[in-house]
């Protein structure tokens, strides 16, 4: 310390000295961690398909075997959701994960063909940073390590801070797994009490190829912004229309067992639900029988006060993901012993109606439409208001009504007859690829709309051989020199039959 | 064995060969030690190696750090290696 300050501003010297040192020291760790996770790459590099396939397969069965301590660690660390619920995400993340990527060709040559000429080669990206959520902890860790490791690229995990402690306890068991089954050393590494700044650093640094975000939107604007490429997921606002050539019981049933999973916390679960007026009395009857609770007016506000933040205009974290009971003696409200799920008549749908946004408990928005046509406005609304390109969800058996309405939709996932939680997820109610991480199109500001997987972090290399066009060849370029040839006899010689 | 050690004059030529993997890398590690002279320099001829591991990647990189740029270099690594180098960002360690 220069010895020639005054006495007053040693102190803040010493704070801030001490805070620059910090700061280097963080920076230098996190050099440290991607330099670890660029050798890993390099040596992954060497890799056989069969060498990899036997890290997944080790990995995968390690998680599995930790499903239930894993889940119950997450319920408990992060308060929120069911542990029997997150034991079914964590099967989702490792089991079903495994055997839809188990056949698939990641490494080296991975397609043929003799017709096109081109042959595929998959490539790994390198470093990936995978940023994982405090609703599904342990589940998203696993799932990202899996199709990290199934595309050879090591990975770092940057856990939500409050549950930190349940996602490295997952982390370190898939790497403990996966060094035994001979993986690269740092091939799985995590960042805990990451600051916000620490994490801005590591998403910008040159070295790291991908960063896979799981998270708000604040998180996922980051990760743009960092100038490396990411695959984000956008917010949810689902909505369910149970149209009136559905099944009704089946489809109530449905949605309550989609909609109270995990206590709500899934993205894709549903918001709102839609019916026609037709239907509207026996599909409430139906949900009552099965253990929904319709809130009056006085009850529908007081739990809105609860649920929502006025001051982000967002849904409330203290209620992601809380029990029916807990939400309702937050509110002082009283509902019926055994009722599984808050239901919201309303009207208006926008800002002006809380409710009618992305509420990831227990508690649904109803709305009553007059005719099919109203439903589907009713439907777009909804879709729109904070939840453009997620997922949406139709009950019908109606084919065209079906389809009237998924084109109407603006939606990565439009899930027929299905849970949506468990559907949107893909693998058990679909052939959709199970994922947790969804992509929403550009319309959510994601690239893609697909359920990410491994072969988004390949990067795939295409041999091309000569296979000339032979119109092309037949038509030759000289005639394209005469000035007096137009398009429509171009495009008439250009195909023409010989 | 996956290393042969040849002094000439004042160069240390390390003929390595076969898996470098984590186990044989700690072997390794004391035997290239021992030779290591900060006055001579010293080459690892990896012609016969077909893969290594991250440990023997640090290996090259301490070594690379103890006698300086120009005092150490590896030659001839197969192209499967020394693309190894180029995705670790050593490639400056290879001479081909």
């Amino acid at each position: 310390m220069p010895h020639f300050l005054p006495d007053g501003c040693k102190k803040w010297y010493l704070y801030f000295f001490k805070q620059l040192n910090m700061d280097e020291q963080k920076r230098r760790q996190i050099d440290e961690i991607l330099e670890k996770a660029t050798f890993a790459a390099a040596i992954f590099n060497q890799y056989t398909q069969e060498q990899t396939d036997r890290i997944v397969k080790a990995v995968y069965k390690a998680a599995l075997n930790h499903r239930i301590p894993l889940a119950k660690m997450a319920a408990e660390e992060t308060q929120m959701g069911r542990w029997e619920d997150k034991v079914i995400k964590n099967v989702v993340a490792s089991q079903y994960v495994y055997e839809n990527l188990k056949n698939q060709k990641t490494v080296g040559i991975i397609s043929e063909d003799e017709q096109t000429g081109i042959i595929e080669i998959a490539q790994p990206i390198g470093p990936i940073l995978a940023v994982t959520p405090v609703t599904n902890p342990t589940s998203t860790t696993i799932f990202k390590i899996l199709i990290a490791l199934k595309s050879r690229n090591p990975i770092i995990i940057s856990p939500h801070r409050k549950a930190a402690r349940c996602s490295v306890e997952a982390a370190r068991i898939c790497y403990e797994a996966a060094l035994e089954a001979d993986a690269p050393e740092d091939c799985i590494q995590w960042i805990t009490h990451g600051s916000r700044e620490e994490t801005q650093y590591l998403m910008q640094q040159k070295r790291l190829a991908l960063i896979l975000a799981t998270g708000g939107a604040g998180l996922v604007h980051e990760a743009y912004s960092s100038g490396t490429p990411a695959l984000g997921v956008g917010a949810g606002n689902v909505p369910v229309f149970i149209e009136k050539s559905a099944d009704i019981p089946f489809a109530v049933d449905q949605l309550i067992r989609s909609k109270t999973f995990d206590n709500g916390t899934i993205c894709a679960s549903e918001q709102a639900l839609v019916v026609e007026r037709e239907i509207s009395e026996k599909v409430r009857m139906e949900m009552t029988k099965q253990g929904a609770y319709f809130m009056d007016p006085g009850e529908t506000k007081a739990i809105e006060k609860v649920a929502w933040f006025a001051g982000s205009k967002s849904m409330s974290p203290e209620i992601v993901g809380q029990s029916v009971e807990k939400i309702a003696a937050m509110a002082g409200i009283r509902v019926p012993e055994g009722t599984r799920l808050l239901v919201a008549p309303l009207e208006k749908i926008g800002e002006e109606e809380p409710l009618s946004s992305e509420i990831l408990a227990p508690i649904l928005a109803f709305y009553e439409a007059k005719d099919f046509d109203d439903a589907i406005r009713k439907c777009i609304d909804l879709n729109y208001h904070g939840g453009i390109g997620h997922t949406t969800s139709i009950f019908s058996s109606d084919e065209e009504k079906i389809r009237k309405f998924s084109v109407m939709m603006n939606a990565g996932r439009i899930l027929v007859n299905m849970p949506s939680s468990q559907g949107a997820v893909g693998y058990m109610y679909n052939t959709l690829e199970p994922s947790l991480t969804l992509g929403c199109g550009t319309s959510g500001k994601n690239i893609t709309t697909d359920n990410i997987s491994a072969r988004h972090l390949l990067n795939i290399q295409r041999v091309t051989r000569r296979r000339m066009n032979e119109r092309m060849v037949k038509l030759g370029f000289a005639v394209y020199m005469d000035p007096k040839l137009e398009a429509d006899h171009l495009e008439k010689e250009f195909n023409k039959n010989y | 064995m996956n290393l042969n050690i040849e002094t000439a004059g004042e160069l240390v030529i390390c003929h390595l060969s076969g898996r470098l993997d984590t186990i044989v890398s700690l072997e390794l590690e004391s035997q290239i030690d021992q030779h290591t002279d900060p006055k001579r320099k010293m080459e690892f001829n990896f012609s016969a190696v077909d893969y290594i591991s991250s440990s023997f990647l640090r290996i090259c990189l301490k070594k690379f750090k103890e006698l300086g740029e120009g005092n150490f270099w590896i030659k001839t690594p197969i192209p499967d290696i020394k693309k190894v180098f180029k995705i670790a960002g050593l490639e400056k360690l290879v001479k081909d």
